[in-house]
């Protein structure tokens, strides 16, 4: 009797279970589950996007890329800076003052026009305002004040001949409303909880609603200067774990998502996936910390290099999605990009011989000496990124095949990142990447009082060659300038550049439209881009 | 009893000042830092900059007062991340893991007692196995591969579930579909919990029906029903509270690995993420909530004991 209620008990929960999950599931048509409205384009961000562009951060700036716009964007095909906000600008005689003429036809989301106050209002008050923390004022620094010449006309001065204005005020400058945020205090602009409530800009894209933990919805702007996009929505999804945006990109529920080389075969057995092969500016690199020993030696540095197998690297870790990197100038940037520099082929012999030469011989162990001392290198790695810890861990084995005692250290990303920014420096080597604007100007990052550089490079010959590129503005001189900057780095060996990757997207084949290129720069383009069935 | 809950009400505040302090200095002092101070473009005057702005440059005590300070005019501090108050963060993601895990601990009550007590009345039968190897095996399974599982099967193969999120984003808000979303989540954080409540429910049935008790109730011609429900379990349910109770603080803390699989928009995973991106006012936010509720549910089995058992008293 009473182990029949139990059963009973029992049978009652399966039977409800069952019914609620055959009830649900039902109308239901595998693999096609609620996509919710068939318009939307749908793709994934890691955590929670702060829309408020003077915070730096993935999510956000996936997110910014539509919601706002820029004086400049980048060309589709060429990565040539072309007009958003802006529609042309010229540079005057004393190379200081650009002048931009910016659309007459663009309003911001709640209706107001945009004019050139808002313009002066987010480079004067907020970009190099030093109260407002904005994470690209690198790029900016050498703009000294905005003059207003009439509603549709500003003039941008630079302290300094700043050739390369044009690209970076399209990397990650978003133009915001002084309509708005004029009137915000200080501690308003440092936390301005108000307007993340409902943001406002001028982008194709206009704010929907924002669940926390759950996702962004933007939908289409009626009035955007560039016509209506034809996408009535987006949807950014807060996954943060990557199996997770896999079950919804193969359900439907994602449209797009990042992938590893790894991930390629499960992707590309996936009905209706495709893949593309984005180049972007980018490059991958085992940093070496020039300031100390042994890397002060330019020989122990090309010879580390010549010890790499980086086409294997290319072929077995990244699958073949890149090419074999030359220098800090990506590819993409064909008008600067130069292949003709000192070649580092993988060369065990070479490698062993110019450590030789720079004194580190053999011991008994195998392990080189110089004056008693082991050459000892930790090389570090942030933990998670399956492409990143393979190639350290072949790096490793490259350098001790030539008589360096190597390790690898894995660490999290952000104590990795926090421990290279140190002053000084305590690390010795570690491989990481660089996403740069489309442009040759790698002052920031290699010059002896570059703001990102991170090497502890300086070298006055290099220094001057990207002082003299920063102030040409003929870009066949820039041209010249820079090859011979590619060719020096090439020699100088300050890390090695290993590979130029691809981004691999897995996109919808319900797609169309969507330009083959990193998915940061393919966001501003989202205008053009249409769900077919 | 009044003195007995000023008692608690004082412990609880000392025990959540000890426990911030340390939190704070382990989240504060643990390498890194937050990420917004990380991005690759920012230069150092930048970061030292914005290390001012959020008063990270301040000496350890300073900045823990000033927390403090805020905490106590109900203010937990803006998210580094989202930008938004982290209360109002917190208010939005607690009722999403209070969805998930009463759904998670309603399913696993209603399989795991009568489970439970049915082993218990028949003990090292084949249906008492059945269910002891069932409650190993849920306990044992790790949580990321049984939402994979079930992801895979459900989602991917049958179609019938959503993997992930908790309702259709853009369309019409129900309750079903609510409840579609919620299934393969709370079936996940349910398995386990169902396991342990299992096992401890037969076992403490078991040592109730040794009980002299209960040979006097059976001798007096009370049915096994009434034996079983009215008389063994019930004090048996001492036990099964008091893990039911351990278990409450998930019912706010979340569990993280469930909400990270199934993207769940609650506690577990904003913990995670907060983490991760070291975003302090998050952190000491949901550590202060959390640490709260475990001091609540520890008072609030108290009570429910002497509920149960009427010779329970509180001095």
């Amino acid at each position: 009797m009473r182990t029949r209620a139990l059963h009973s008990i029992l049978r009652g929960a399966v039977i409800a279970l069952t019914g609620i999950l055959v009830a649900t599931g039902a109308s239901q048509t595998p693999p096609a589950l609620a996509q919710g409205p068939a318009n939307t384009f749908n793709l994934p961000i890691i955590d929670n996007a702060r829309m408020w562009p003077i915070i730096g951060g993935l999510p956000n700036i996936l997110v910014n890329k539509v919601l706002y716009s820029t004086l400049v964007k980048y060309d589709a095909k060429t990565l040539a800076p072309v007009g958003d906000l802006a529609e042309r600008w010229s540079l005057a005689d004393d190379k200081l003052t650009w002048t931009f003429n910016l659309r007459r036809n663009v309003l911001w989301h709640d209706g107001q026009p945009f004019t050139a106050r808002d313009v002066k209002f987010t480079i004067e008050r907020l970009w190099l305002n030093p109260q407002v923390p904005f994470f690209q004022r690198a790029n900016v620094v050498d703009v000294s004040r905005v003059d207003i010449v009439d509603d549709y006309t500003v003039r941008i001065v630079t302290r300094v001949p700043f050739a390369t204005l044009p690209v970076m005020l399209g990397y990650l400058a978003n133009i915001l409303p002084e309509h708005i945020l004029g009137r915000y205090t200080i501690d308003q602009i440092r936390n301005p909880v108000d307007f993340l409530r409902n943001p406002i800009g001028t982008g194709p894209f206009r704010f929907g609603e924002a669940v926390i933990g759950s996702h962004v919805r933007l939908v289409a702007y009626d009035r955007y200067f560039g016509g209506r996009p034809k996408l009535d929505a987006i949807v950014f999804r807060v996954v943060a774990d990557i199996e997770q945006q896999l079950a919804q990109f193969q359900t439907g529920q994602l449209d797009l998502m990042i992938i590893e080389p790894h991930q390629v075969p499960i992707v590309s057995r996936i009905r209706n996936a495709q893949i593309v092969d984005a180049p972007q500016v980018n490059y991958t690199f085992v940093a070496f910390n020039n300031k100390v020993e042994p890397f002060t030696d330019r020989r122990v540095r090309q010879a580390l290099t010549h010890a790499v197998d980086r086409k294997a690297i290319l072929e077995k870790i990244y699958l073949g999605k890149g090419r074999m990197a030359t220098g800090p100038i990506n590819p993409l940037v064909s008008w600067a990009y130069t292949e003709k520099v000192q070649q580092f082929p993988y060369d065990k012999a070479r490698a062993q011989r110019l450590l030789e030469e720079a004194g580190w011989t053999a011991g008994p162990d195998g392990i080189r000496r110089k004056g008693g001392q082991p050459l000892k290198i930790a090389l570090d790695v942030d933990r998670g990124n399956p492409v990143r810890e393979q190639t350290a861990v072949v790096v490793r084995q490259a350098w001790r095949d030539v008589g360096v005692d190597a390790e690898v250290r894995i660490s999290e990303f952000n104590a990795l990142l926090s421990r290279i920014r140190s002053k000084p420096n305590p690390l010795q080597s570690w491989t990481l990447w660089y996403i740069t604007p489309p442009e040759a100007d790698i002052l920031g990052y290699y010059h002896s009082d570059g703001t990102l550089n991170e090497f502890g490079y300086a070298n006055p010959e290099l220094d001057k060659l990207l002082e003299e590129g920063r102030a040409t503005f003929d870009q066949k001189a820039r041209a010249k300038i820079y090859e011979r900057a590619q060719r020096f780095m090439a020699w100088d060996a300050p890390v090695i550049f290993l590979v130029y990757p691809h981004e691999i997207q897995a996109l919808s084949r319900r797609i169309q439209g969507w330009p083959a290129i990193g998915y940061r720069d393919a966001l501003t383009h989202m205008v053009g881009v249409t769900i077919g069935r | 009893m009044l003195r007995y809950f000023a008692h608690r009400i004082v412990q609880t505040g000392a025990l959540l000042l000890i426990i911030s302090v340390v939190v704070f200095t382990l989240v504060t002092q643990a390498p890194g830092g937050p990420s917004i101070l990380l991005d690759r473009n920012m230069g150092p005057d930048d970061i030292a900059r914005m290390r001012a702005i959020l008063g990270l440059d301040r000496p350890l005590h300073v900045q823990y007062i000033r927390w403090l300070g805020q905490v106590v005019r109900g203010n937990l501090g803006i998210s580094y991340q989202a930008g938004l108050p982290v209360l109002e963060i917190i208010g939005q993601m607690l009722p999403n893991t209070l969805l998930l895990s009463a759904a998670a601990l309603a399913l696993s009550l209603v399989v795991a007692i009568p489970a439970g007590v049915l082993s218990a009345a028949r003990p090292y039968t084949a249906l008492d196995h059945t269910v002891t190897f069932l409650c190993f095996f849920g306990i044992s399974i790790p949580t990321f591969w049984f939402g994979l599982m079930l992801i895979v099967v459900f989602s991917i193969a049958l179609g019938w579930l959503p993997p992930g999120g908790m309702r259709t984003i853009g369309g019409a808000r129900s309750a079903l579909d609510i409840t579609r979303h919620l299934i393969l989540p709370a079936v996940v954080l349910g398995a386990a919990n169902m396991a342990l409540f299992a096992r401890y429910t037969r076992s403490s049935t078991m040592a109730v029906l040794r009980a002299d008790y209960v040979r006097t109730a059976r001798s007096k011609g009370l049915g096994e029903r009434s034996v079983l429900y009215r008389h063994a379990l019930r004090n048996a349910l001492i036990t099964i509270v008091t893990v039911v109770g351990l278990q409450l603080p998930r019912l706010v803390g979340g569990a993280a690995i469930t909400e990270t699989v199934f993207a769940w928009p609650g506690m577990g995973s904003l913990a995670v993420r907060a983490a991760f991106e070291r975003d302090y006012p998050m952190i000491m936010g949901i550590t202060l909530v959390i640490s709260l509720v475990v001091a609540a549910s520890s008072l609030l089995v108290d009570l429910i004991y002497g509920y149960i058992d009427p010779r329970i008293r509180y001095e």
